[in-house]
């Protein structure tokens, strides 16, 4: 789970990676704190570099997925207002994407199975994103981008859950499973 | 005397509309079989083609005026070998119908082109056909109903309120498009068969407000494209299968896409 969520002036980048290796292995959790420059220079990373390494902390279950061996794909790409997007999937090896540019618009997300994967890219204001995914082998990738947003992301079998509403940011992390890299920007 | 009077023009009126209403049929078996048929008026146009063997067989209708019906039924038996198979119909006016029956007519160019308002085009075609159905005007009505592997259907509409429709069953590897520009207009692509449109690709693009787009599909391995751009459009895609992909794009606002499967 990558949750991005950006402010205008300084960065502060919190890195976290909660999850087990393998199921023999205990929970561990590492926190890291990056400071990067959309200029890169030195020894600071940009900001797409930094996704773009995150990108590549999904499990590598759920990245097979992206190859011709996924069940169902599921796309929906909304540009503009109000519009509303919604994915719904059940059985196992999905993917679900959600890209949605505009504000007030609203995207529900449930996937129900084995070895599934949401990534959801949504820049705007006042836009609203419901998650829900149950079963194994649960991976998915958020970006948000903007101010009054209403997200509520869950997933089941002792997973993640991420809430947040209007201009505040509560975060709460429950039990995780699984590789939960978090990216937050803020001031 | 007046009530006279009234009844000779009635008479008279009725008599010149029945001369102005054509009707001409074109029956050809064998093989080589080729048939035009061009008309002007509110007219009804038939071709009835039936072969077998090794054959060819093209048929046209061109029809210009009001409240045409055009009808082709293409019959072939036995083991064929086609070449240069294919029919045409063309209409231009207000009303006009066009009906393409190819059962057992593997292969064929089906065309329909109607410029005009309220026309309907229906094509039944089976497998290899090239279905193109082309409508401009207002309130247009567009269905291929398709069997068999490797049809390509073309749908391409302009202008308000139109209504298109591929229906497939038990076909496969198949390609469809279709496209509609302005506003209150349908598109569906319908397959409940357990193999209908298995491996098949289908795309529809609307352009304009209040269009709806539904893909519906229970077979294996397909590939649904939904672009809409414009306000208070729908698109809804449903795979009851395994293995299919679905995409959709909107550009606007107060759209709504669902995309469901299982």
């Amino acid at each position: 789970m990558v949750v991005i969520m950006k402010k205008p002036t300084r960065y502060l980048l919190l890195l976290l990676f909660l999850g087990l290796m393998t199921h023999n292995l205990q929970a561990q959790v590492a926190i890291k704190q990056v400071d990067f420059d959309e200029n890169t220079d030195g020894n600071s990373i940009s900001e797409e570099e930094m996704i773009r390494r995150l990108s590549g902390i999904i499990p590598i279950g759920n990245l097979q997925l992206l190859g011709a061996e996924a069940n169902h794909v599921a796309n929906i790409h909304l540009e503009g207002n109000r519009n509303y997007a919604s994915i719904n999937q059940q059985g196992s090896s999905n993917i679900g994407i959600i890209n949605i540019i505009g504000s007030g618009n609203q995207a529900d997300l449930a996937q129900d199975g084995t070895n599934l994967l949401s990534l959801m890219d949504i820049e705007g204001n006042g836009n609203m994103l419901d998650s829900q995914q149950e079963g194994n082998n649960v991976g998915s990738l958020v970006r948000v981008e903007g101010s009054g947003l209403k997200i509520n992301l869950l997933q089941n079998e002792s997973g993640f859950q991420y809430s947040q509403a209007g201009y505040t940011n509560p975060l709460t992390i429950t039990t995780s499973q699984r590789y939960v890299p978090i990216i937050i920007k803020n001031n | 005397m007046k009530k006279l009077i009234t009844i000779i023009f009635a008479f008279i009126f009725s008599t010149s509309i029945a001369f102005a209403q054509n009707d001409a049929t074109i029956t050809q078996t064998g093989s080589n079989a080729d048939a035009t048929i061009n008309q002007t008026g509110s007219n009804e146009a038939t071709i009835n083609q039936a072969t077998s063997g090794i054959t060819q067989f093209v048929s046209t209708i061109n029809q210009i005026g009001e409240n045409n019906k055009a009808t082709t039924n293409l019959t072939a038996s036995g083991s064929m070998t086609h070449k240069g198979v294919s029919t045409a119909q063309t209409q231009e006016g207000d009303n006009n119908n066009a009906t393409i029956e190819a059962n057992g007519s593997p292969g064929m160019n089906v065309t329909q082109y109607q410029k005009g308002d309220a026309n309907e085009a229906i094509a039944v075609a089976k497998h290899n056909a090239d279905v193109k159905q082309e409508q401009i005007g207002n309130n247009n009505y567009a269905e291929a109903d398709l069997v068999g592997k490797g049809v390509h259907t073309t749908q391409i509409q302009e202008g308000n309120e139109n209504s298109a429709t591929m229906y497939s069953g038990k076909s496969s590897v198949g390609v469809t498009y279709q496209e509609q520009i302005g506003d209150n207009n349908s598109s569906d692509i319908l397959s409940f068969a357990s193999r209908g449109s298995a491996r098949s690709y289908v795309d529809t693009y609307q352009e304009g407000d209040f269009n709806t787009a539904t893909v519906e599909v229970n077979a294996v391995g397909n590939n649904a494209d939904i672009d809409q751009i414009g306000n208070m459009n729908e698109a809804l895609i449903t795979f009851g299968s395994e293995f299919n992909t679905a995409t959709v794009h909107q550009n606007g606002n107060s759209n709504t896409a669902t995309i469901t499967q299982y």
